[in-house]
């Protein structure tokens, strides 16, 4: 964003940025571990206030994913760039904050008549809650499926957040990342409607809605934000997308095997997806096929047409490395150096 | 207000002011000490933020950064961490990250840490923690608590302690195998209070049954190990019996990276567990049928002659000779008077027997590998006698063709084979968990997997092995046990005891090894150490022998009890008399550290509640937070958590590195380091018996001991009076033995916060593990067997697959078989399997809210989803499970991706359970008695392995139905 | 409308059932969704919105007492909407607005040089806002009560009264208040936020045009 001083922004001056970063994620990495969730809750919303927000989230696929079922909540552009309308997530939908009753179960001498139990911050006994589905998946035996989907705000090309807020209290930083100006936002959750990845957390109490700022005071630091530095599966790169020597770059646009979550919602997110080659599935006698578990059909609905040509190249490139050839593109996922993923995001956090 | 510190009886975020909260309001805005980014910053531009995006840029600024673990007991247990504190209270951690690998053709470790790890410091601050000494002011477990001083506390546990000594005798104090959670100063500080006061202990890794006794059968020895970038450079990684994604997660990259590399996964569980996704085949095994696949396997290798003749000829005892008459190996005491160790090969080049060689494998003769002979003895008979080959190609002909032993294990003939044809020509690492050691038969499936990777050549190079459970402690175990530190002269001691028991085991076997020699030592050390087989503890004095005898329970080919194998096991001196458990002498004071019974031991929260708590006078625990155990506790004494106290992690080889962990905030409230504790209870001890009159005990050994200088003894003279003087000494040890450097130093350490493995030193691991440590490469176990042809610590001086005890022969096991599992508990419809949660470590972080806001919160119970339906069970519906002797009940979580006769569930902290009752309550642990031959070679008990393991849960039957809604 | 001067204490107009407000004339107003395409450039999302602004008529009383002016306000709304109960609700609301010039546009709220004030009570607030806006989008919410701006309000048998108090002059002119005197024409116009209709920001119900206010002496 360039904004000159004293004139009411654009949307295209609030949306310009003069770079873009953006982070793979490596769905054959990824163990659905939620380190890049507590790295992140740690240390940006382990508060009272924002215990029901996971600005980053991994859940079950398919499944009804987090914000729960937000694929059905609108929001984006249609194919004609048209904004198109919203809902906005409950506290339940945004995964609860649980409360428990730790007090009445060891303190307060009720023996073993009590125990250790959620109640919704809506009180009673929780309907859903974050990672509500965990491991469950679909298919039918012996062939279940399943994979798992870390989220965050994709600090979008074409951010419907910053095109929905009236109160033009959300911009692009230079290096892309979208940032909600907390002394401007009212708390109206046009931004929650609009984004269509529902990745914007309205906080109750100061009213006002907040977001995954990629660990920006990090990020000026040259030091990778949390979620990515964390990521004990390696699942991560990070790095600006014009950086022919990122991995970013090399695995979005050289090698094509990145790709982003739900592109026809039109936003042209920057968070991108190494799509998951799942194990061999059993026929009807039970035996093995050469066939993937997933459909490609439940792939495609999450990454869409581009996922097949994703997978073609991953799974040819494989092929190479258990003849004994050489694959590149293997060893750029492998990354024997974590550094490697990370471009010139490698400082320490010291 | 910290963050998790407050109290709220319920969080309604509408009755929060917004003064306190909010990204606009962060607290800490006012820290005033500098800021450690500021400096790091110094140089580059100066940021303009905005007024507002200053407040997130607040929020990234700390007092102090530390060095920081967690001795979690987790894989690998040792991550580097940095800790950021400020105002006295830890606020997160994150991965310190510069973990290099072996060489660049290798990836490195980093950022070795997992959730657990990355949130932490949650546990300290949350309602579970223990902060001040208490007292129980009601019923045992009422949940009543009065707080007292720490005077008042540690004088009536010193009373309970001298008052068991004058009932009982020393064991009457009994410390109930404490985990090594506490940490490395803390594991050694309960074991030192534990030989000065004589007190008995059940041996903590068997009572966890973290013990794969099958790996010991066949290789004489279970700690082995890798590093692991070893998988690196398997063509084929078979994982059964684990679920890394949960239990292994920072080294889980090392198995997907190794598939982008070209290699082959394989996942064998029952369940399409959550590290199955990232597999190439999963192979869905029938509950704890895995034996029989791997049977199958073994006989697909040998009916198309695919397996590795030479390996097995030199490596195994499939060329030794069995008795037919009596199933016994033939032996030099039969044949000439000789060693009843001295077995037999027949060499076709002389036409006869020929002893086998005992110092080592070559033999250079013409060993026959199949073949039945007539044999004379020197008593003038003759008998038959034949090959292990033999006897194994009969058996797997007769009963584990694919097609047959595909019917047991659910796999079809045609996958059993295209396994054995890969896995017989391709380098293959197979990693083993420790559910088999808590499989009734477990032992069986470990058996039968050595046996198809034996006959394929794939243990002791690159890119195989079996990795079991390296892990070495010797830092710990020297601090627990010395009477002299390191600049006392204790290496010379050390080197003094190796020579003595050198000569004393030379002196009975010429031909024994090295590590035969650390074998010995290790039994001798074990019978002094106080420590004994937990299942005898347990069946002595936990009530156990009103379960484990119960004859529709156990193995129907059995036709003893426990308690009558145990008898015979001691009449037949197969049980050293040192580890009965003398039921004269019942525990009258019994202590925890870390250990929450009603939870690992099975059927604990009948047992321990019902049969042995109520013999304890003083039930007293030293624990951080208050779990279902250590609220039955008479007396509680909070300990200071990680972060809160100096020491220093113990290694498993999947991670060759030691982590520094540095007193990064105090401890909350009174708490205090272990090690503080033992102290002044043992300066208490000596107090209260000089009050009292008491001067001196007995220790079970015989020998007098005095009451005035425990903590004298304790700290040796005073040098290791505290955390820092521990890590010092144990950093010394170290240094010594060659772990780190010569010149490594406790200040170099802090300064590095981390050091990597430089070698196993000279413990008994080292020599068990059998393989030079290289720091760049990968390791991997027994390739002194393999590359230098060093005997196996066996009975058969081979990796031996046939175990001529007589009660494996009886009860049909003197070959890898398998056998379902008994119907322990009754016979009911669905297997219970499950393991290690998610997001907990035993029970460490499961009832702490920031880690239960990553779940449903509360037990769940995974279910096939048709199966549900046709129950009439709905997702989030309440379920009890149940078996004959107990109940509980679940949330259910309905999914395809668990059979349909199984059920699936992980650790969960009781108290989370209607009545405080965890389905661990209903699983009895059946030990297997078979292992209580604890004279046979491989199945002595030292080293933390041997003795039956207490805690066989895995494919239990249990029933479900919904519960109906009141 | 008339704001006639009725000799009282102050603080007895803030009472709604207070006597004196007999001697006020009820302005009945009917109230309309607002425009909200006028304001697509600045959320194109919202201005998608259909369902907003549903209540119909608010009515006001208006008195002052030579140094204070009170307006009294009172609408229909079915639903008490007063505090964030989950993440997808929203809170009853009324404001009044006054211009600055003459030239100022009530519905964009005013532009770069006209600009408008405005009084906002919120149904989960103790304290009102005192609202200054250059236009739609640029309004900045100050602290009501730093600005010796007070509210009253209570919700009975499905209806809100709400009754906002200032004096006439306000404090400092850095301040950016609108001032009211004896005999002086100014306008005000009316907005209500219904929030069980999920109305906040421009989806609300409003009067349109400027009301004449004319204070008497």
């Amino acid at each position: 964003m360039k904004i000159l001083n004293n004139t009411v922004p654009s949307k295209q001056q609030l949306m310009a940025s003069d770079r873009q970063l953006a982070t793979v994620i490596d769905l054959n990495k990824c163990m659905g571990c939620q380190s890049c969730v507590v790295a992140c809750k740690n240390l940006w919303t382990e508060r009272e206030d924002a215990h029901h927000m996971r600005w980053m989230s991994v859940a079950t696929a398919p499944g009804s994913l987090y914000p729960r079922d937000f694929e059905k909540k609108g929001g984006g552009y249609d194919q004609q760039g048209n904004a198109q309308a919203g809902e906005l997530p409950s506290m339940v939908d945004s995964g609860d904050a649980f409360t428990f009753n730790h007090q009445e179960v060891l303190y307060e001498g009720n023996a073993q008549s009590k125990k250790l139990e959620p109640t919704s911050a809506l009180g009673g006994a929780p309907e859903w809650g974050y990672n509500w589905e965990e491991d469950q998946g679909k298919g039918e035996w012996p062939n279940p499926y399943f994979f798992y989907m870390p989220r965050k705000c994709n600090h979008c090309s074409q951010p419907a957040c910053v095109d929905a807020c009236s109160r033009n209290a959300i911009y692009k930083r230079e290096d892309g990342i979208v940032l909600i100006d907390q002394d401007k936002c009212e708390g109206h959750r046009h931004c929650v409607a609009a984004c269509p990845y529902k990745m914007i957390f309205f906080n109750p109490v100061t009213q006002k809605s907040e977001k995954c700022i990629e660990c920006f005071p990090r990020i000026d630091q040259k030091i990778a934000s949390a979620c990515n530095r964390q990521c004990p599966g390696r699942t991560r790169a990070f790095g600006f997308l014009d950086d022919r020597n990122s991995l970013v770059y090399r695995l979005v646009e050289e090698f094509k095997v990145a790709i982003p979550l739900h592109p026809e919602y039109g936003t042209t997110p920057n968070v991108f997806y190494v799509p998951p080659m799942s194990p061999q599935a059993f026929d009807d006698n039970n035996e093995l096929t050469d066939e993937m578990r997933i459909p490609d059909s439940v792939l495609e609905g999450y990454f869409g047409p581009g996922v097949h040509k994703a997978l073609a190249i991953l799974l040819a490139e494989r092929e190479k490395k258990k003849q004994g050839e050489a694959s590149e593109l293997m060893d750029l996922l492998i990354s024997r150096k974590w550094q490697d993923r990370f471009a010139e995001f490698t400082n320490h956090p010291v | 207000m910290k963050k998790g510190t407050t109290t709220l009886p319920r969080r309604d975020f509408l009755k929060l002011s917004g003064g306190a909260v909010g990204l606009s309001l962060v607290t800490l805005n006012g820290c005033t000490s500098p800021s450690f980014l500021s400096s790091v910053s110094k140089g580059t531009a100066k940021l303009a933020y905005s007024s507002w995006e200053d407040v997130y840029t607040k929020e990234w600024r700390w007092d102090k950064v530390s060095w920081g673990s967690h001795n979690n007991q987790c894989l690998p247990a040792a991550c580097s961490f940095r800790v950021y504190s400020k105002n006295g209270i830890v606020w997160r951690e994150e991965q310190h990250a510069q973990s290099d690998a072996s060489s660049d053709a290798y990836p490195d470790y980093n950022p070795m840490g997992c959730q657990k790890g990355c949130a932490f410091h949650n546990l300290l601050y949350s309602e579970e923690r223990l902060r001040y000494p208490m007292k129980r002011a009601g019923e045992r477990g009422e949940g009543k608590w009065q707080r007292i001083s720490w005077d008042q506390a540690l004088t009536e546990v010193a009373d309970a302690i001298l008052d068991a000594h004058a009932e009982v005798g020393s064991d009457g104090f009994h410390i109930d195998s404490p985990h090594l959670h506490a940490g490395s100063v803390a594991t050694a500080g309960i074991g030192r209070l534990g030989n000065q006061l004589g007190a008995i202990s059940p041996d903590t890794n068997v009572a966890i049954g973290d013990d794969l006794k099958g790996v010991s059968q066949v290789f004489g020895k279970m700690r082995m190990g890798m590093t692991s970038d070893n998988m690196f450079d398997a063509e084929i990684l078979i994982f059964s019996n684990t679920n890394w994604s949960y239990t292994a997660t920072p080294m889980y990259h090392f198995i997907t990276e190794a598939r982008y590399n070209g290699s082959e996964v394989v996942l064998v569980n029952p369940d399409y567990n959550p590290s199955t996704i990232h597999a190439d085949i999963h192979v869905p095994v029938l509950p704890a049928s895995d034996a029989a696949l791997w049977l199958g396997v073994s006989q697909v290798m040998i009916e198309e002659e695919i397996y590795h003749r030479d390996f097995i000829l030199e490596q195994t005892d499939m060329p030794i000779l069995v008795r037919l008459d009596n199933d016994k190996f033939l032996s030099a005491a039969e044949i000439d008077g000789g060693r009843s160790d001295q077995l037999y090969f027949y060499d076709s080049g002389i036409a006869g027997i020929a002893k086998a060689p005992r110092a080592q494998l070559i033999y250079n003769g013409q060993q026959e590998l199949d073949g039945r002979w007539r044999v004379s003895l020197k008593d003038g008979t003759t008998v038959e006698v034949e090959t292990v080959f033999r006897k194994l190609k009969d058996k797997l002909n007769r009963e584990y063709t694919p097609e047959l032993a595909g019917a047991k294990c659910g796999v079809t003939a045609k996958l059993i084979r295209t396994l054995a044809r890969k896995i017989a020509t391709k380098r293959t690492h197979f990693y083993n968990g420790f559910s088999s050691a808590k499989t009734y038969h477990g032992d069986l499936s470990e058996r039968a997997t050595l046996l198809m990777l034996g006959l394929s050549g794939n243990w002791g190079k690159p890119g195989t092995g079996f990795n079991n459970f390296l892990m070495t402690i010797d830092h710990v175990g020297h601090v627990g046990s010395t009477d002299k530190t390191i600049a006392q002269g204790k290496m010379a001691d050390q080197a003094r005891t190796l020579q003595q028991v050198t000569q004393l085991v030379k002196s009975q076997d010429p031909d024994a090894s090295e590590e035969d020699v650390h074998l010995a030592l290790a039994v001798m050390s074990q019978r002094q150490s106080g420590s004994v087989p937990p299942a005898i503890w347990m069946y002595r004095y936990a009530g156990y022998n009103k379960l484990w005898d119960r004859k529709e329970w156990q193995d129907p080919a059995l036709s003893k009890t426990f308690g009558e194998y145990l008898s015979e096991g001691l009449a037949k001196g197969y049980i050293d008399p040192v580890y009965q458990c003398d039921p004269a002498k019942q525990p009258r004071v019994i202590m925890y550290q870390c250990h929450n019974p009603l939870r690992r031991q099975r059927s604990g929260a009948r047992m321990y509640i019902e049969e042995l708590w109520p013999k304890a006078k003083m039930i007293f625990s030293v624990e951080t937070r208050m779990s279902s155990s250590a609220a039955y506790s008479d007396i509680l004494l909070p300990a200071a958590w990680y972060y809160e106290k100096m020491d220093t992690t113990m290694v498993f080889a999947h991670y060759p590195f030691q982590s520094m962990q540095q007193q990064a905030v105090n401890p909350p409230g009174e708490a205090l380091a272990e090690w503080d504790i033992y102290r002044n209870l043992m300066a208490k001890i000596s107090a209260r018996a000089a009050a009292r009159g008491m001067k001196q005990f007995v220790d079970r050994a015989g020998a007098t001991r005095l009451y005035s200088d425990l903590e004298s003894r304790f700290t040796i003279n005073g040098e290791l009076n505290n955390n820092r003087d521990v890590v010092r000494e144990m950093v010394a040890y170290s240094a010594a033995t060659g772990s780190f450097p010569s010149d490594y130093t406790l200040e170099k350490y802090e300064q590095d916060g981390q050091a990597r493995i430089t070698s196993l030193g000279n413990s008994t691991q080292h020599h068990t593990n059998a393989s030079d440590w290289n720091v760049k490469k990968p390791n991997f176990a027994l390739g002194w067997h393999v590359e230098k042809k060093l005997p196996y610590p066996t009975h058969t001086r081979r990796a031996q697959f046939y175990m001529d005890h007589e009660w494996f022969i009886e009860s049909g096991e003197a070959l890898p078989v398998h056998k379902d599992s008994p119907p322990v508990g009754g016979d009911h419809p669905f297997h219970l399997i499950g393991g290690h949660a998610r997001i907990s470590v035993h029970t460490l972080h499961m009832s702490n809210p920031h880690f239960l806001k990553l779940h449903r919160g509360q037990p769940v119970l995974f279910i096939n989803d048709q199966t549900a339906n046709e129950k009439g069970i709905a997702d989030g519906d309440q379920v009890r499970m149940f078996n004959d002797y107990d109940e509980t009940e679940f949330q259910a979580s309905l999914s395809a991706a668990v059979g349909r006769d199984q059920v699936v569930t992980y650790m969960w902290e009781p108290y989370q359970f209607k009545n405080w009752k965890s389905h661990d309550a209903m699983t009895i642990g059946l030990p297997k008695p078979t292992q209580l031959a604890m004279n046979y070679t491989q199945c002595r008990f030292h080293s933390s392995t041997g003795s039956p393991n207490p805690t066989t849960d895995r494919d239990i039957q249990v029933s479900i139905e919904k519960v109906k809604e009141a | 409308m008339k704001v006639p001067y009725i000799k009282q204490h102050a603080d007895v107009f803030l009472d709604p059932n207070a006597g004196l407000w007999k001697k006020s004339a009820v302005g009945r107003f009917n109230l309309m969704p607002t425009p909200i395409k006028m304001i697509e450039h600045l959320s194109p999302f919202m201005a998608n919105s259909t369902e907003y602004g549903k209540v119909n008529q608010i009515e006001s009383r208006i008195a002052h007492n030579g140094a204070k002016i009170t307006i009294l306000l009172s609408w229909q709304d079915a639903t008490r909407n007063d505090a964030i109960r989950d993440l997808d609700q929203f809170i009853d609301g009324v404001a009044v607005m006054f211009p600055f010039t003459s030239n100022a546009n009530p519905l964009t709220m005013g532009d770069a040089e006209n600009p408008v004030n405005a009084w906002f009570w919120r149904a989960d607030k103790e304290e009102p806002y005192d609202v200054i806006a250059h236009g739609y989008g640029s309004s900045k919410r100050r602290i009501g009560k730093e600005l010796g701006l007070v509210v009253n309000s209570s919700y009975q048998d499905g209806r809100w009264t709400v009754v906002f108090q200032r004096a006439l002059r306000a404090g400092l002119i850095s301040h950016q208040q609108v001032n009211f005197a004896p005999d002086k024409v100014t306008g005000i116009s009316f907005a209500v936020w219904d929030g069980g209709n999920a109305d906040r920001a421009a989806q609300k119900s409003f009067s349109g045009g400027w009301e004449p206010l004319e204070l008497e002496a």
